[in-house]
């Protein structure tokens, strides 16, 4: 239980490794906000990040990259894991472009 | 009419403040601190229905009953049935020309419900008796009838709630004159709800269905609860009682089973000796007098609670209600007390494995097998087998008796600390609620907040599930009466809410509350047609439809699923999942069945004043409906 805190900050201090990142140009939120229903993480996060279904906690705008990776890449919660064949990381790049665009 | 303040996002989370800074004054963590502060300063009481104001005598006169139908009115009068809902058929045309020219123009009166499906009358029974307290009856057409009606007999039984139901037949094939009344008769036409009925029978004569009707209201209230079915025989209701009238069986007072006083004490002992109990309560308030209980448990005790919603368990302002910070708590916990627990192990697999678990319920008297409704197998170090409610006095006497000066010094300390957590756990939910204030579709938090902010000062009864609503009501409202929340479904089969609250808002209207429902568009769906029972017979209810535009659920487990399968994306969830193309225009379909009409509400800022042009209309004694393109969740 206490083991994914530690995991996630690590991934804060992981280099970028994946391949495709080293193609991928910056995010932007009008790509991020299509893909973030597209992929539907509007159903179960709301509209702008702020529904607790399930009990998460809403998301959160200071998200790094990295963070925001770590969270598709890996098991958590309900929450299923986002292949790169499926999220690239240019679509990851968007998302998290749209993800700091949240009100809080 | 006065212009109530406005719910802007700032004056939200002040008030949060204020509510957070008095919470944490409070010198005594006790029932007292839950109370409101202002009960004086509530709206006024709704009017009430002149039929309503009858006193219900507690049996009846004999009388001379000329049918067979008119003996069962009064049987059903003398244990204290007021309503019957009603979907007509000639399976059961002997009871409803009595209802109409006996049972309404006698004294007590029993009132016929006309009712467009099965399953909404047998909702409405379930929804009826979570507020009454007591059954209301309904007739069903055989086979057909009680096939409609089969899913709403399973949501009553998971959800322990009595019902008492009357089914037509036609067992004598000499009473069969074609062929349809063949198709609708059945041998053994009962048996399609054993399994989730608690009690069953086909009456063949007069004498039987007055022993069976007086067995089966008996068992259907005794804990658990659960709904009884009667078959009755068409011919039965139609001829002229042979020789003298049977006798009406009087109304039993039933005392429900307590825990053996040995357990009890040692339960008791237990508690007090521990460093964190914890008490986990789903169904364990079944009356008012329940909730009183539970309020002084958790007081001798200043142990946290965790309120799993099937009732209206707990004070949700209450510093011991813990319920928000539930997996904190629970890991904590050295003993765990579950009260008629519907899924204990749920519970269970969040606390230490060293923890102690005790149960008290009365399910253990009486369950079936075939539909698996009891959930995984807990394995506790005692199941107190006994009505949890009724043994909450011996139980909180023993505890009182267990706990010396020192142990409640120390327990004083538990109770403040937890009482600071509570007010942390509402501030974080206020703010919580607070992020998408203004979003498009309208969040489900600020439906709840701008809901509460006009009905506070009624009298209300909320009577809609919130699991799907991730809780904001307990988590921002204030509730301390029983009546203000009665648990979901049961079997979380579609289509029970609306049925469910057009019962439950004919039980409030009696006493001059509020209903309000706040329901899923899938479920209304399923059967709209409630409302119009709603407006025939002028029972006031507030129905806000959650519309997110289909079934949200499976377009999040569509989506889960062809991630996991790493294909279909881009909108596919919605494939089967959504009502789009056409939307439904619930507003519309409200008026014409005689129901104000408010909506689709599309931006946060209109909210608020639909809400209170709904009101206004619930207010003065019908219902209204409000369609709110809200969030999935």
């Amino acid at each position: 239980m206490k083991l994914r805190p530690i995991l996630f900050a690590l991934a804060m201090w992981l280099p970028v490794t994946s391949a495709a990142s080293e193609n991928s140009k910056a995010g932007t939120a009008q790509r991020g906000a299509a893909k973030y229903h597209d992929y539907g993480c509007v159903l179960c996060h709301g509209s702008v990040g702020q529904s607790s279904a399930f009990g998460n906690a809403a998301l959160d705008p200071q998200t790094p990259i990295e963070g925001l990776r770590y969270k598709l890449r890996n098991k958590s919660g309900m929450m299923p894991v986002f292949s790169e064949k499926i999220l690239t990381e240019q679509d990851a790049q968007d998302i998290h472009a749209f993800l700091k665009t949240f009100p809080r | 009419m006065q212009e109530r303040r406005t719910v802007g996002r700032r004056t939200f989370l002040k008030s949060a403040g204020a509510v957070g800074a008095a919470a944490a004054g409070a010198p005594l963590v006790g029932a007292e601190a839950s109370k409101p502060a202002k009960a004086a300063a509530r709206g006024k009481p709704l009017p009430v229905a002149a039929a309503d104001q009858d006193p219900h005598p507690a049996a009846i006169e004999e009388r001379k009953s000329p049918y067979g139908s008119d003996f069962m009115i009064d049987v059903m009068r003398g244990l204290g049935i007021e309503y019957v809902a009603a979907v007509p058929s000639n399976t059961t045309i002997g009871l409803h020309e009595s209802i109409v020219n006996y049972g309404m123009t006698s004294a007590p009166k029993l009132e016929l419900l006309t009712v467009m499906h099965e399953e909404i009358s047998v909702a409405m029974a379930h929804g009826y008796a979570k507020i009454a307290g007591k059954p209301m009856a309904c007739t069903l057409h055989s086979t057909v009838g009680l096939q409609h009606a089969s899913m709403a007999f399973y949501n009553a039984w998971a959800d322990r709630a009595p019902v008492f139901a009357l089914v037509g037949a036609m067992p004598d094939a000499q009473d069969r004159h074609h062929f349809v009344d063949w198709v609708h008769s059945a041998a053994d036409s009962t048996s399609l709800v054993r399994d989730f009925v608690k009690f069953d029978d086909t009456t063949v004569s007069l004498p039987h269905f007055g022993e069976s009707a007086a067995r089966a209201f008996r068992f259907a209230m005794t804990p658990p609860y659960g709904p009884a079915l009667l078959a009755v025989p068409a011919r039965l209701q139609t001829d002229s009682p042979v020789g003298e009238v049977p006798k009406i069986p009087a109304l039993p007072a039933i005392s429900p089973p307590q825990g053996e006083i040995g357990a009890v004490r040692d339960v008791a002992r237990q508690l007090a000796a521990a460093n964190m109990p914890v008490i986990v309560a789903d169904r364990a308030a079944r009356t008012p007098r329940g909730l009183e209980l539970m309020v002084a448990l958790a007081d001798a005790l200043q142990a946290p609670v965790v309120d799993c919603y099937g009732r209206m368990n707990f004070p949700w302002r209450h510093p011991l209600n813990q319920t928000t910070n539930q997996n904190e708590i629970l890991a904590q916990a050295d003993m765990v007390l579950g009260l008629e627990m519907t899924d204990f192990s749920a519970i269970a697999q969040r606390a230490p494995s060293e923890a102690k678990l005790i149960s008290i319920s009365s399910i253990d008297l009486y369950s079936k097998s075939n539909y698996q409704d009891f959930n995984r197998f807990t394995p506790v170090s005692l199941a107190l087998a006994a009505d949890a409610e009724a043994t909450l006095p011996s139980l909180i006497d023993e505890i009182r008796a267990a706990i010396t000066p020192a142990r409640r010094s120390q327990m004083q300390d538990r109770g403040k600390a937890l009482a600071e957590q509570h007010d942390e756990a509402l501030k974080s939910a206020r703010a919580a609620a607070a992020i998408g204030w203004n979003a498009k579709p309208i969040s489900v938090a600020r439906l709840y907040a701008e809901l509460y902010e006009q009905i506070k000062e009624d009298d209300w009864s909320l009577v809609n599930g919130t699991v799907f609503h991730n809780f904001w009501p307990q988590k921002l409202w204030d509730a301390n009466k029983h009546y203000q929340y009665i648990g979901d479904a049961g079997a979380y089969g579609l289509g029970y809410l609306p049925g469910a609250a057009v019962g439950a808002a004919l039980a409030n209207r009696g006493k001059g509350r509020l209903t309000v429902a706040v329901g899923g568009d899938g479920d209304f769906m399923f059967t709209p047609g409630a409302i119009w029972t709603a407006a025939h017979h002028n029972i006031p209810l507030l129905y806000i439809i959650h519309n997110n535009g289909g079934y949200h659920m499976e377009r999040m487990w569509t989506q889960v699923t062809a991630i996991q399968r790493e294909r279909g994306f881009k909108d596919r969830y919605d494939i089967g999942n959504s009502f789009h193309n056409p939307n439904v225009d619930f507003a519309a379909l409200a008026r014409s069945m005689g129901v104000h009409g408010e909506g689709p509400v599309r931006e946060a800022a209109e909210l608020r004043s639909a809400l209170r042009r709904a009101l206004a209309v619930v207010r003065g004694g019908a219902p209204a409906l409000v369609d709110v393109i809200s969030e999935g969740r």
